[in-house]
């Protein structure tokens, strides 16, 4: 996310994000160009599946709390009707489905501020889409050998080293040797 | 005769007094290098045949750590040829230049010892701080040097952002510590008996005669002591090779040592057993250089200083032969 500044003076021309992109929009330096969103390309190999990941915010109920109930009621809540509050002060979007099945029209407070309606409807539409095809981020066990395997196949194509199709099939390798014996030991 | 009905088992002498006192005073010494130093060997050791990953008890998983490394893991041999290629390299250099600094510093001329403490003054620099000076510098856009070498007409690397060019660059910045070795071989050169140069000089010896045939003789336990450093030392580079290169060895894995490979295992993918490993197998291959070199060289001590007396008479350099 280094980039978003250079992104947000026009200096570069493409940003990988998501909703808590929106952030930008809540600066000092908000972007005077008109953006657009979209899905990652998908590559040759494909099975036509798209989809988006999310970090766990994680919200804990101590062990031995005596309000057990109550205290995830609470999170419940917070996590559906609540999150209007959050929404309020926080440029970020509801990140439960439960959310939108009782809004569906739901636009983010932010977006309208800087787009017209339509706009803002169409990217806040394109989050809830994601948000169906959603993954935990942490699930994998082997997640920094990923990001550094990915790390690694960019900069082999950037450098003219391999081709993409070569190195992200050799990433894919390491990735599922890695993850085979990860899942071995568990 | 006087024989006493009970014979006292312990008395404080004057030197048990003496020795007690030095051992209360080295006691947080002793017990940091037990709890810092020798608890974490013995760990790494024990930890290096188990799968552990902090959060879980470690689990025994006999010789499968050091079976991944040597069979299953192509990072390890990059890191090991990265490593190797600077230390074969970085070592010899760094000896190299800071004898030279040595016996430069070593002429009796007026502020000597300020052109003495301006060449050990980067050594006490932060490694961090080094690095990122470095970086400015050699920055291929519109670093100093480069702008240096487009001005005289010259081709200009891409330093630390082309493979080719980034190890070269990491032993031009290992020079910037050599401060601290080049004290050391000082220390060395002021213990040359100046009679034996000065017998030499009388014999008809040029300078370079009497640097090869009694100065480097006579410092070679300190060349040895500054080459097995020198060696631990470049086995172990991280600091820079990180900030450089992540955790990835950018550019193209050409900065990615066997130290970083140990630390993106251990703190990264969180595999302390596996690190461990590696950390051990470190441990063996330094020891073994070192013993290779301890062995070949004889011991590292061609001639004893303490056996020649002379006098300590200034000198400038080893006379104008």
């Amino acid at each position: 996310m280094g980039g978003q500044p250079a992104f947000q003076d026009g200096r570069i021309v493409m940003l990988q994000g998501g909703n808590f992109s929106f952030g930008m929009y809540a600066g000092d330096n908000p972007p005077q160009h008109k953006i657009d969103v979209a899905r990652f390309p998908q590559g040759p190999s494909s099975r036509n599946t798209h989809f988006s990941t999310y970090y766990g915010n994680w919200i804990l109920i101590p062990a031995g709390a005596k309000n057990v109930r109550p205290a995830f009621e609470f999170i419940d809540w917070f996590h559906g009707e609540g999150v209007m509050n959050w929404l309020k002060n926080a440029p970020d979007a509801p990140g439960s489905l439960k959310f939108y099945e009782k809004h569906p029209d739901f636009v983010s407070p932010l977006l309208l501020e800087h787009f017209e309606e339509s706009v803002a409807r169409d990217y806040q539409q394109f989050f809830n889409e994601q948000l169906k095809v959603a993954v935990d981020m942490f699930a994998s066990p082997v997640a920094a050998f990923q990001w550094d395997q990915i790390s690694r196949a960019a900069e082999r194509v950037l450098k003219n080293a391999a081709t993409a199709p070569e190195a992200l099939a050799e990433a894919q390798r390491a990735c599922a040797e890695e993850l085979t014996r990860a899942l071995q030991k568990a | 005769m006087h024989i006493s009905g009970r014979k006292k088992l312990f008395r404080w002498t004057s030197d048990r007094r003496e020795a007690a006192y030095g051992l209360a005073f080295i006691l947080p010494w002793l017990l940091s290098l037990v709890v810092f130093t020798s608890y974490p060997v013995v760990a790494s050791f024990v930890f290096s045949f188990t799968d552990y990953n902090i959060l879980q008890p470690p689990e025994w998983n006999n010789f499968q750590n050091y079976s991944k490394m040597f069979l299953n893991d192509p990072s390890y041999y990059i890191g090991v040829g990265n490593s190797a290629y600077y230390a074969f390299i970085s070592v010899p250099v760094r000896l190299i230049f800071s004898l030279v600094i040595a016996l430069l510093l070593n002429v009796e001329i007026r502020g000597i010892s300020v052109y003495r403490t301006l060449i050990y003054l980067p050594s006490l620099a932060p490694p961090v701080a080094g690095t990122m000076v470095f970086m400015l510098l050699f920055n291929p856009g519109g670093g100093i040097v480069n702008t240096a070498l487009k001005a005289l007409g010259l081709p200009t690397p891409g330093w630390f952002l082309d493979p080719n060019w980034s190890k070269p660059t990491l032993i031009i910045l290992s020079l910037w510590g050599i401060g601290s070795s080049a004290i050391i071989f000082l220390a060395g050169l002021k213990e040359v008996p100046v009679s034996l140069l000065e017998a030499a000089q009388i014999d008809g010896a040029r300078y370079f005669q009497r640097l090869w045939s009694v100065v480097l003789p006579l410092i070679s336990p300190i060349i040895l002591f500054n080459l097995i450093i020198g060696i631990i030392e470049s086995f172990q580079v991280f600091t820079q090779a990180f900030i450089i290169g992540g955790t990835t060895g950018q550019p193209l894995e050409s900065t990615l040592f066997y130290m970083t490979v140990i630390y993106r295992n251990a703190f990264r993918y969180f595999a302390m057993g596996y690190a461990s490993a590696q950390g051990v197998v470190l441990f063996l291959a330094i020891l073994l250089i070192t013993i290779v070199i301890y062995v070949t060289s004889g011991g590292g001590c061609s001639m004893s200083m303490g056996a020649a007396q002379g006098s300590k008479l200034p000198r400038e350099g080893y006379g104008n032969g």
